[in-house]
């Protein structure tokens, strides 16, 4: 299964084969060749299938070669009674079996006519080398992404594991500590189960200090990736309990930029959030494939005693037994998962954090990893194999026009005896010649691009760093050279193969062509440029107006320019009070105000874009809920003092918390401006209404304010309808006693300020907050506006690709279109001057000829349409804000195409005007 | 039988042959028992694995199983077994009497020499 597209290739290069052979064991041939192929990649990975490759490739070339020899020498003997000179003759003309033996000087022969007319044969190139080179680039990126595996062993047998909460309408809420340690100590059908998560972290104590992504994870996420340090020691069991050594470990790139790879390194300590840590190992680069692109690698910690289920959002890696399918897997995790809530009792709510809320989301880790990214790759090589086939219609044309002028040597190889296939290989072999440059030509391009496409590249795209010309891309590149070469030069060979070359010849001239056959050709040509052209143009146009749509979204919030957003966390070991990690939050944001540049401080347990979010019941005084599913739930935000007017979230009605409110718990609470819709049909409505998180008997809170909505997880998601309250409550949850608060040990600051940005703002940041406590790690420090561009990025990076394929398209297009028309002019001028000396007026002429490129460009728009509107179906999922066949793109894109086409059929019009009658007639 | 002569077989139809003495195999599996015979020393390729296989097969050394009957129960219709004719065996042995008999005549010759040289 692994080695699917191996083999299809495998298939495709046993053509070469002689038939009866390849009829006869085929089938065969592609088990034997898999096997070998399994075997090398088991032996030395990449290398050893390459190196299967490579043997199988000659090997098929030798046999076929040696075959040549032998059926020659057959075909020899039975025939030496025959006129052996004449035997020799018709073999090398026209019979096939003289392919390989002739091949080589064909191919010099070949090369010799080309150079003969080099700007045919730069132009030609060139022009493949840009569809062949994209295509080329494309394709390294979906081979390395979506269809090579990962690069770990058996990674069929890898899963990720998360959770979904249907009935909240959580899909994906990720692993918690309680559901990993159950897993680990009930599951049958687990060999091994880690979990991680990501988050950054300071390097401190060195001359300069800085902050790096940092990757947490469990020693279980080595056993089940089987990853092995490249020096030292992976995490052991001993180093997920809480109280041992503090250990961790170093990325590859990290050991070699900062560490120069010197060995010595293991048994160093390094400051990191200001705490001591021993390194203990390296970790190969293969580890960056699980996304987390992480610099340090830091032991995910948990002590049993006081866990319960909850704070969901690592994520999980396992690795089944052998044998265990996917099915048998989720059944198992079904049963394991309600022993969580058994093994670790306790938690902040109970309604909502039942059992049978949650139910175990497995999939391979290759899907979870690369799932949603398939899609759209598979539409960027869409657009660049049409670019490729614009390409080599425009390069079939040039071959048309240029096989007229060899129609006459043609014709007296044709009347020496040359069979139709020896003509047809006459033109083949010059297309092939050319398209094996134009790949080589397409693989420098492919090269430059890759690296341009990698730096730009979304930070979404996964295994980004595992992009590169491997085997695969190479032979894909190769194949495809020899296929667009087979494609264009199939035109003239088959219509000079099929002519009648003798009766060109008694004609004495290239004249002997017809014209409308040729024309009839060019026309087709020109009209498939079009319709393709038409719908690359088309699925730009729809990423273009996705695009504006993002742009112009209003995120909710006002001028996110210079705003720093970063998030701490307060362990229980280090502050075991909340309402003193309350306290710290808060002096944290006071101390953060006065920072000299800082011109706001909005805090709250989540900001805007910052990709976290809290999902609980929401109840509403006089509302009772529906039936006995479960209670409905919004989304919950806790905030301090002047988040709305600090974040610049519009106040619509009401007012906002003061910290006084927070240190009174007074019973108060604002709602986004849908939620209050939602119930109570307006902001203004919802003023003194009473709400609640908890149902029996419940802690009533008045809706003080209303703010508006906030576009909390990125540009193309729509505003969560979100209950805000203040960062302090009392007896919040249900079964909290009334003196109970309630506070959160995770905390956003949104931090606006002109100097952000700039190493010493983060600096004097830095420093605030660690004279408030040094311990606590800053997480997440990112620019709000890198944030929201994030949300962006998969639009615009294929925004950026398909409007250059589009561009190329079109540009390829146009040229096409205008060779095919004024061709046509130069080939009539005769019968224009004709015309123009019988008395047709030169407004006639630009007339007749314009309106031959309007019927062209008509017909391929027509043609574009009718595929575009199949096909842009499948970007659906890429679009935001618009319908796949929109309106406005459907019509602007084809009109603005028959404009542009008019405008390139104008100059040969203008050319056709300007025909002097008497010289033609004076040439007559 | 032009492949047949003082100096023996091809190495290839050698190994396919010990290779099928024992048992009917398929293409697969011959190429498996060799890789795993002479410990990766000799790789058939697809090629030439059908190549030998069709001219093992025109000299009668080697028969297709084409019934189902044949078969080893439990196989998948698709993959064709190759079995040893009595022909087969017969160059097998021959071919092993005269390796041995080579193998023979060395240690007789290399042995005595260099237990006198020592």
């Amino acid at each position: 299964m692994k080695f699917a597209a191996s083999r299809r290739l495998y298939r495709i290069l046993l053509w070469v084969l002689p038939g009866e052979f390849r009829r006869r064991h085929g089938a065969e041939l592609e088990q034997v060749f898999e096997q070998h192929l399994a075997e090398g990649y088991e032996r030395s990975g990449w290398i050893g299938a390459a190196a299967v490759w490579g043997r199988c490739v000659i090997e098929i070339l030798s046999d076929r070669a040696l075959e040549t020899i032998r059926s020659a020498r057959r075909r020899f003997s039975a025939a030496d009674r025959l006129d052996v000179r004449r035997h020799r003759f018709q073999q090398r003309t026209t019979r096939r079996s003289g392919f390989m033996a002739d091949i080589t000087q064909d191919l010099r022969v070949g090369v010799r006519t080309l150079l003969r007319s080099p700007g045919f044969a730069v132009v030609a190139v060139l022009t493949l080398a840009v569809g062949i080179g994209a295509n080329t680039a494309i394709f390294s990126l979906v081979d390395a992404i979506v269809l090579s595996p990962l690069p770990f062993d058996q990674q069929d047998r890898l899963v990720s594991v998360a959770h979904a909460a249907p009935s909240r309408g959580i899909a994906n809420a990720g692993q918690c500590a309680a559901w990993h340690l159950t897993y680990e100590d009930e599951s049958r059908v687990f060999e091994d189960i880690g979990m991680y998560g990501a988050g950054s972290v300071a390097v401190t104590g060195v001359e300069d200090p800085e902050t790096v992504q940092a990757m947490f994870a469990t020693s279980g996420v080595f056993r089940a990736l089987r990853t092995r340090p490249s020096l030292g020691r992976a995490f052991t069991p001993e180093d997920d309990d809480p109280d041992s050594p503090a250990v961790m470990l170093l990325s590859h790139g990290y050991w070699q930029s900062r560490f120069g790879g010197d060995p010595s390194v293991i048994g160093q300590t390094l400051q990191v959030n200001g705490n001591s840590w021993e390194i203990v190992g390296v970790m190969p680069a293969t580890l960056s494939t699980l996304g987390q692109n992480a610099t340090l690698i830091l032991p995910l910690r948990f002590d049993r005693a006081t866990l319960f289920v909850g704070n969901i959002g690592f994520n999980a890696v396992a690795r089944l037994r052998d044998g265990v399918t996917l099915d048998q897997a989720h059944a198992d995790a079904v049963r394991v998962l309600p022993m969580a809530w058994e093994k670790f009792p306790g938690g902040p709510v109970s309604s909502s954090n039942e059992p049978s809320q949650y139910t175990p989301v497995l999939q391979p880790l290759k899907v979870n990893l690369v799932g949603s990214v398939a899609n759209l790759l598979w539409v960027l090589l869409g657009g660049v194999a049409v670019v490729l086939l614009i390409a080599c219609a425009n390069v079939a044309n040039l071959f048309l026009v240029r096989a007229e002028a060899k129609e006459t040597e043609m014709a007296v190889r044709a009347a020496m005896g040359a069979g139709r296939r020896r003509i047809g290989w006459e033109f083949l072999k010059e297309s092939l010649l050319l398209g094996v440059a134009g790949g080589i030509a397409g693989l420098t391009m492919a090269t430059a691009g890759l690296r341009v496409l990698v730096s730009m590249g979304p930070a979404q795209l996964p295994r980004l760093d595992e992009v590169s010309l491997s085997t695969s891309v190479l032979l894909f590149a190769f194949i495809v050279s020899l296929g667009a070469g087979a494609l264009f030069g199939m035109f003239p060979a088959l219509r000079f193969g099929r002519a009648d070359l003798v009766g060109a010849l008694k004609q004495g001239g290239p004249s002997g062509m017809r014209g409308k056959d040729r024309h009839r050709a060019q026309n087709v040509l020109a009209v498939s440029q079009m319709a393709l052209a038409l719908v690359l143009l088309v699925a730009s146009g729809l990423m273009l107006r996705s695009f504006f749509a993002l742009r112009d979204v209003d995120p909710g919030f006002r001028s996110p320019e210079g705003v720093l957003a970063l998030r701490l966390n307060i362990p229980g070991n280090e502050i075991p009070r909340g309402e003193d990690v309350a306290l710290t939050y808060e002096t944290i944001a006071r101390r953060l105000a006065d920072v000299p540049g800082v011109t706001a401080v909005a805090m709250g347990t989540f900001i805007p874009m910052d990709g976290r979010a809290n999902v609980n019941p929401f109840y509403v005084d006089g509302v009772t809920p529906s039936g006995d599913g479960p209670p409905p739930m919004r989304r919950h935000n806790w905030v301090g003092e002047g988040y709305f007017e600090n974040m610049r979230i519009p106040l619509l009605v009401g007012r906002a918390f003061t910290w006084e409110d927070v240190h009174n718990r007074i019973p108060g609470v604002l709602l986004s401006e849908s939620l209050a819709r939602e119930y109570f049909g307006s902001a203004e409505a919802a003023l003194g209404q009473r709400v609640a998180a908890r149902p029996d008997p419940p802690r009533w809170y008045e809706v003080i304010g209303v703010a508006g909505d906030v576009r909390y997880d990125g540009m193309s998601q729509p505003s969560p309808l979100m209950v805000y309250w203040p960062q302090v409550t009392l007896a919040f949850w249900e079964g909290s006693a009334s003196d109970q608060i309630q506070t959160w040990r995770f905390m956003g600051y949104a931090i606006r300020s002109s100097r952000v940005g700039t190493p010493d703002f983060l600096r004097a940041v830095r420093d605030a907050i660690w004279s408030v406590n040094p311990n606590l790690p800053l997480r997440n420090v990112s620019p709000l506006t890198d944030l929201m561009a994030q949300s962006m990025a998969r639009t615009s990076f294929t925004l950026v690709l398909l409007g250059i394929a589009g561009g190329a398209a079109l540009l390829l297009g146009i040229v096409g279109v205008y060779g095919v028309i004024s061709y046509a002019v130069s080939q009539r001028s005769r019968e224009m001057g004709m015309r123009m000396a019988l008395g047709a007026q030169s407004v006639d002429v630009t007339r007749m000829v314009l309106r031959q490129g309007l019927v062209l460009s008509g017909i391929g728009v027509a043609v574009g349409l009718g595929l575009a509107f199949g096909l842009t179906r499948v970007m659906s999922s890429l679009l935001f804000g618009v319908a796949p066949v929109d309106p406005l793109t459907f019509s602007l894109v084809p009109s603005g195409l028959m404009i542009v086409v008019l405008l390139a059929s104008y100059i040969p019009a203008r050319r056709a005007a300007a025909i002097d009658p008497m010289e033609v007639l004076r040439a007559e | 039988m032009g492949r047949r002569s003082t100096h023996g077989i091809k190495v290839h139809w050698f190994h396919i042959l010990v290779a099928l003495a024992d048992e009917d195999r398929h293409g697969n599996g011959i190429v498996r028992e060799v890789l795993e015979r002479t410990d990766g020393q000799l790789r058939i390729w697809p090629v030439m694995l059908y190549r030998c296989l069709d001219e093992m097969m025109d000299d009668g050394l080697v028969s297709e199983l084409t019934g189902s009957l044949e078969r080893p129960s439990g196989e998948s219709e698709r993959r064709r077994y190759f079995r040893i004719t009595e022909k087969g065996l017969g160059v097998l042995a021959e071919e092993t009497d005269r390796l041995s008999e080579l193998v023979n005549v060395a240690r007789s010759k290399m042995v005595p020499s260099r237990a006198v040289s020592k």
